[in-house]
């Protein structure tokens, strides 16, 4: 996989994890503002990067989620089992 | 509803040269305190939970650990790729390669296969999270004894991110215990 | 011959007399488990944060030393 490929997945899986601890955390903390602004700045920030990578190396989603290409682009690999990070 | 995202929550790196890890971590795949276990026993019990609190919290840890459960599977996939079946007999992988190839299939370190009776849904919700809690704490210390049995520092590096999990998710269930019991309390009639 | 062991006296317990007063912190109640809750404060940048496994630098707990 291009190396410019691989920085982009290795930024959005970094976002999504502080998304994904934030989203735990408010779970249980729902009624705190602080992290939810911070959820929210982070969500803002996910989508338009998601959409970035998606335009340059194809649909992240399936069912609705993403747009694709023609021809129907996500089935293409590498899937994620096979890239050497 | 579940969505999958075609992205692994952390980056595997691994090099071929520590085969026989492929036995061990399968545990973490199929065994008694794997992911599986942990994603089918939180995904059960999240209907019975009495708040929206622990239903969320049910929901999205049990989420998380079937992108865990892809973590586990690609180690394995990649420990594996194209090594002979000789080689593997050698390395102590002769019966895993004679049921399953190089295929991945849910059992522990032993073969066992997976089974239900890993997991309880008891329908009490303090009792599902004090379930919940050990489970964690099961996941975290088999992880503590995988990190122990290899050098591989890819390997390593994975297996301490799923271990670090195992903290946060007894931290989140506490505070969800912390939640239901408040709530189960506020509840009783004098 | 039997040993005896002393289990760890609860607090402001004095040999032979019962404890006075509440023994438990406010809220808490005998045979319920109770978790500290977190307070949102510091946080690591997203990199190390998915480096380290968690956001938070007080979930963070670093791994025991390798048994030989």
């Amino acid at each position: 996989m291009d190396p410019k490929q691989l920085q982009m997945l290795r930024e959005l899986m970094e976002l999504e994890f502080v998304a994904t601890e934030l989203t735990l955390y408010l779970d249980t903390h729902p009624d705190e503002e602080a992290p939810l602004r911070h959820y929210n700045a982070v969500a803002g920030e996910l989508t338009y990067k998601k959409r970035v990578y998606e335009a340059a190396y194809g649909p992240l989603f399936s069912f609705g989620f993403s747009p694709s290409q023609y021809p129907w682009q996500w089935i293409k690999g590498p899937w994620p089992w096979e890239i050497k990070y | 509803m579940w969505i999958y995202e075609k992205k692994l929550q952390y980056p595997v790196r691994v090099t071929k040269s520590d085969i026989p890890m492929a036995k061990y971590l399968i545990t973490q795949y199929g065994g008694p305190d794997g992911e599986l276990s942990a994603a089918i026993r939180y995904l059960s019990q999240r209907y019975t939970m009495p708040t929206d609190k622990s239903k969320a919290l049910l929901t999205d840890i049990g989420t998380e650990e079937l992108a865990h459960l892809e973590i586990i599977a690609t180690m394995v996939y990649q420990l594996l790729k194209d090594v002979p079946p000789q080689q593997l007999r050698r390395k102590g992988l002769g019966a895993q390669y004679t049921q399953h190839d190089h295929a991945l299939y849910p059992s522990d370190a032993n073969g066992v296969p997976w089974t239900a009776a890993y997991i309880q849904s008891t329908g009490d919700p303090v009792t599902d999270l004090h379930e919940d809690m050990a489970a964690e704490q099961k996941a975290r210390t088999t992880y503590d004894h995988l990190i122990s049995l290899t050098d591989d520092p890819g390997l390593i590096d994975g297996l301490r991110f799923l271990r670090e999990r195992e903290v946060v998710h007894f931290q989140r269930f506490g505070e969800a215990l912390n939640d239901v019991q408040g709530f189960m309390n506020s509840k009783k009639v004098f | 011959m039997t040993s005896r062991y002393t289990s760890y006296p609860p607090p402001g317990h004095k040999s032979g007399r019962p404890p006075v007063g509440p023994v438990l912190p406010p809220g808490l109640r005998l045979a319920e488990a109770y978790v500290p809750w977190q307070t949102y404060d510091q946080v690591f940048s997203p990199r190390e944060a998915l480096e380290k496994g968690t956001l938070f630098p007080e979930l963070f707990r670093a791994i025991p030393p390798r048994k030989p």
